[in-house]
């Protein structure tokens, strides 16, 4: 066969293959009846022989791209992906995820090892010298909490601001994890560096409250959610402490390849503590700042701990 | 010059596409960002239009609970909305491109306009969870925020114009050569590819190798579309070699190469008209 041909021969099959995908790719018109897609197989196929055909018969480079372009474009449509469903998302809960947590536990455990010691360390600074407390937390909120009646529920939001305050939590919270999941590809730098800082934060916080003689006070404005939100927090940032261990020791893979065999499954662990962290900007604005007493704030708090823990340990077992 | 990406399909055919550089990229981001503050704009108008029911005493909106008296309810439309908004704005800026990317197989609207396309290393289309990587990892390639200067350094830095997410994801962004390439081609094929075409092709002055007859061709299909300087310099720069081994001194030298690709043989009568699409001789 010659180019003469080739292109007499097939030029209406290109031009159909190329019309069926361009329809394809709109996201308009409707799409391809299975048996248009059979098609596409069969002329996509066809568009391949002849491509190496017309590279054969040193072809104008022309029609090389065109047939070049064209089969690019049916490949893109022949090998994609099966579309995800609802039945993957429920074995991603059910199964994988709890699973994978089990796997990938000590990254998480070292994600809380990171933040408690940073937690610890500014906790004894500002309890032994008051003074640190001026380099580890904002003015605003040290007058804050000076400026606040000693009786424990005294940090009550209107009805009204609940909404707003849970959401702002929510996509802070997870705009927080998410940013200790990516935030992995610098070698894990800056992961721990979120992990540091919130746990300074945290302790210096609670190294405060307590030389206010508040220490009630702030355990109960802090656990209802906090026991969901840091465990949560901890399992993003171990996804990203996984991604910055694999770059920093790929085995025998190059660091490229370990890396991109491992940000998915860092992905996902991120992705399953996305559920707990809405779940605790629920509480953390509608339960934790009203009037009802502590002793019930504290068992939500530690219900909902005990509940992610039972998930963790139990869920999807082999 | 642009960079090439060869790939080999499991039909054992080559395919090579051409990597997206910077700027396009730059471009396309540009136009999605924009994309992005419009939608946050109309949502933006939306929860003023609700406020505005409701803002005659918006004070009470922040009113502690006990001293306000009764929580109304327009208050709780506005901070339910607000809340809303919050959400909206958030799952806005994080998913619009892993949405685009996924529903149209690698393309978001800005891409879209650039003739860009994310697919993986392979070649292969895009999946679900390569676009959460390579769109989450924007989180790092964005900053300083929102300069992506990471992204830039990175994908200039980088052999196959990856950012961070790109690497992370497996994914490499490509330039899809015009997609209504046929209608456009289709009168140039006429004319090039049909009848006269394999004499073209097939032919050549005995002398060249293959190599050589296919650039001379190539040089002679794509003439019309070079300016005057740069086809007089290519014509001569291919034309010189060529007659310096063959011992011929001519003064036209894209006629020169005319005839070397359609040696006057048969009745034809040596095409040496200048322009003249390469066919001209057999009509």
């Amino acid at each position: 066969m010659d180019l003469k041909d080739l292109i007499g021969k097939r030029k209406a099959q290109w031009e159909r293959l190329s019309e069926l995908l361009q329809r394809e790719s709109r996201l308009t018109s409707k799409r391809l009846s299975a048996r248009e897609v059979a098609e596409v197989a069969r002329l996509y196929r066809l568009a391949a022989s002849d491509l190496a055909k017309a590279r054969l018969l040193d072809a104008p480079e022309e029609l090389i791209r065109y047939l070049n372009d064209l089969v690019a474009r049916g490949h893109s449509f022949i090998y994609r992906s099966k579309p995800s469903s609802w039945g993957a998302l429920r074995r991603f809960y059910g199964q994988e995820f709890p699973r994978l947590l089990r796997r990938r536990w000590p990254y998480v455990a070292a994600a809380a090892g990171v933040f408690l010691a940073f937690a610890l360390g500014a906790f004894v600074g500002v309890w032994l010298d008051s003074t640190t407390v001026y380099n580890l937390l904002p003015e605003s909120v040290i007058q804050l909490v000076d400026s606040k009646p000693r009786r424990q529920g005294e940090v009550v939001w209107s009805e009204n601001l609940r909404p707003v305050l849970s959401s702002v939590i929510m996509t802070n919270n997870i705009g927080v994890s998410l940013r200790a999941y990516a935030y992995g590809i610098v070698f894990g730098i800056g992961t721990v560096y979120i992990l540091a800082f919130n746990g300074a934060l945290l302790g210096a916080l609670a190294a405060h409250f307590q030389r206010e003689g508040m220490g009630f006070v702030f355990c109960s404005l802090v656990l209802p959610h906090g026991v969901l939100e840091l465990m949560a927090i901890f399992v993003a940032c171990g996804a990203g402490l996984r991604l910055g261990h694999v770059l920093f020791c790929p085995g025998e893979l190059t660091r490229k390849g370990a890396l991109v065999r491992s940000a998915p499954e860092a992905l996902r662990l991120f992705l399953g503590a996305v559920p707990a962290l809405v779940v605790a900007a629920l509480i953390e604005g509608f339960i934790t700042p009203t009037a009802l007493p502590a002793g019930f704030k504290l068992t939500v708090g530690g219900a909902a701990g005990a509940a992610a823990l039972g998930y963790a340990l139990l869920v999807g077992r082999e | 010059m642009e960079e090439q990406l060869v790939i080999e399909t499991p039909e054992q055919v080559e395919l090579s596409y051409e990597l997206a550089g910077l700027g396009s990229r730059f471009a396309a981001g540009v136009i999605d960002s924009i994309l992005v503050v419009l939608v946050v704009i109309i949502l933006v108008v939306g929860l003023v239009f609700l406020a505005g029911l409701s803002l005659s005493s918006f004070a009470d909106f922040f009113d502690v609970e006990g001293e306000g008296g009764p929580p109304q309810f327009k208050f709780r439309v506005l901070s339910w909305t607000t809340a809303l908004f919050v959400l909206a704005v958030f799952a806005v800026y994080w998913g619009y491109f892993f949405f685009f990317e996924v529903v149209t197989n690698g393309r978001t609207p800005g891409k879209k306009e650039l003739g860009l396309r994310v697919i993986r290393d392979g070649g292969y289309p895009i999946t679900v969870t390569a676009a959460a990587v390579r769109n989450l990892m924007r989180a790092v390639d964005a900053l300083p925020w929102p300069f992506y200067a990471v992204a830039g350094v990175t994908i200039l830095f980088s052999s196959r114009s990856k950012r961070l997410g790109d690497y992370a994801a497996g994914t490499v962004v490509i330039k899809e050569r015009v997609p209504d390439y046929t209608a456009k081609t289709d009168k140039r094929k006429r004319s090039r590819a049909q009848p006269e075409q394999p004499g073209l092709a097939e032919r050549y002055d005995p002398r060249l190798s293959a190599k050589e007859a296919a650039i001379v061709r190539s040089f002679l299909l794509r003439r019309s579309e070079l300016n005057k300087e740069a086809r007089e310099r290519l014509a001569r720069e291919i034309a010189q070699p060529l007659m310096e081994r063959m011992g011929v001194q001519e003064d036209d030298p894209e006629a020169f190469l005319l005839r070397l690709i359609n040696p006057p043989t048969e009745k034809q009568a040596g095409p040496t008209g200048r322009g003249e699409p390469p066919s001209a001789g057999t009509r």
